[in-house]
């Protein structure tokens, strides 16, 4: 328990509470698409397509699907805009459409799990063009990051994703995936162990990953 | 010996979610001071805590906004709600067909009752009767609206307010069902 990793879960918080809140200008742009304006639908589309994208494809893991995912979600959002609480977050609201969808993709794909004694498969590059070495770095740990959430069940995987990229808490998860927060806490222990011992098993974690372990 | 194994696992996770209160805190910092195994479990999971907190975020592709908006233009355009037309016209025939042999019967009574004098002439009162109590119905209705148009003009005019106010109301239910019909998500969210 030292110093840096408290730190770590200031700076967290911090960004927390810029979360629980929709900003007026989004609120205003969810009342005129609610009249009908596709432009200020647009507004919503272009603030929170990397996050809806990000959740698809951190949860299918593949990024075809994920987009076909997020434009479901968003879609599905526009459908019932009539059902949104301005009281409430409309990230956490879209969020919330996004994961579930992907979760029941996932259920119908009905994906066979690796065992988590199985090695990690080793890492491919999507694109065969040379790229900056820092592009490179980056692209390595997400994909390496990407095949390890790959090993765990979709309910554990889309619960990391919303604690670990978004930051919500155990109730704000649980609120989101229609669950109890024990259950939540559960998951994400599982999940994190999972993880952890994955890390620990194998001796092929890329460099670039061991890079995010150690400097964080 | 298992379970308390797995308790103090549970405290570590908290701890690293910092969600354990200040006695559990130093509980754990206790323990981890004096067990090596115990550390060495709460290294691995700070370092994946560590890992999935400088997680990159995938950057949604350049076309996706695009794609979006045009697939909502596609849901909402005519063609669309020519398909519900056709739908429409669909139900209406699959009525009409479901009806067709009610209508038979019912014609094939007429036909009885027209051939035979008695039955069409009990048939004729009823249809008098009914058409005189109608009548009378509505007698009373008229008498009342002029009664109460006497006895208070605003409120008679305040009533004939109220019948647009319901026209606008049900076509706007009717357009929210439509919306509601189409898509249901799997959580309200809000």
């Amino acid at each position: 328990m030292d110093e840096e990793s408290v730190n770590e879960r200031g700076a967290s918080r911090r960004e927390k509470s810029a979360l629980s809140t929709t900003d007026p200008i989004v609120l205003e742009w969810v009342t005129a698409a609610l009249g009908g304006d596709q432009d200020a639908f647009a507004e919503l589309v272009y603030t929170y397509q990397d996050s809806v994208y990000n959740l698809c494809y951190r949860i299918l893991s593949d990024r075809v699907e994920a987009e076909d995912a997020a434009q479901e979600a968003f879609l599905r959002a526009y459908l019932n805009l009539g059902r949104f609480d301005a009281a409430r977050s409309f990230k956490t609201w879209l969020l919330t459409i996004a994961s579930n969808h992907c979760i029941d993709r996932l259920r119908r794909r009905r994906m066979k799990f690796l065992s988590i004694d199985d090695p990690l498969p080793s890492l491919t590059l999507s694109g065969d063009e040379p790229e900056p070495e820092d592009v490179t770095i980056v692209r390595e740990q997400s994909e390496g990051i990407q095949r390890l959430l790959d090993q765990i069940p979709p309910d554990y995987r889309a619960a990391i994703v919303l604690r670990y990229w978004y930051d919500y808490s155990y109730t704000e998860i649980a609120a989101m995936l229609e669950t109890t927060e024990s259950a939540i806490k559960s998951r994400l222990f599982r999940a994190r162990q999972m993880l952890a011992d994955l890390i620990g098993d194998t001796k092929t974690i890329p460099g670039a990953l061991t890079l995010l372990m150690e400097n964080g | 010996m298992a379970n308390e194994r797995e308790r103090r696992r549970t405290q570590m996770q908290q701890a690293i979610d910092d969600a354990d209160s200040p006695e559990m805190l130093s509980a754990v910092r206790e323990q981890l001071a004096t067990d090596a195994d115990d550390r060495a479990d709460f290294d691995r999971l700070r370092r994946t805590d560590r890992m999935l907190r400088a997680a990159p975020q995938e950057a949604a592709p350049e076309h996706l906004a695009l794609k979006i908006m045009a697939a909502l233009a596609q849901r909402l355009s005519p063609e669309n709600m020519r398909g519900s037309s056709a739908a429409l016209a669909i139900g209406l025939a699959a009525i009409a067909l479901l009806l067709t042999p009610l209508l038979a019967v019912v014609g094939w009574l007429a036909i009885a009752a027209i051939s035979s004098a008695t039955v069409l002439g009990g048939v004729f009162g009823q249809l008098t009767l009914l058409i005189g109590s109608l009548m009378g119905a509505l007698e009373r209705i008229v008498a009342g609206a002029q009664d109460l148009m006497q006895a208070s003009p605003e409120a008679s005019l305040a009533l004939l307010g109220l019948i647009p106010i319901a026209v606008l109301w049900m076509i706007r239910f009717r357009w929210s069902s439509e919306w509601n019909d189409d898509d249901e998500i799997g959580a309200d969210g809000g």
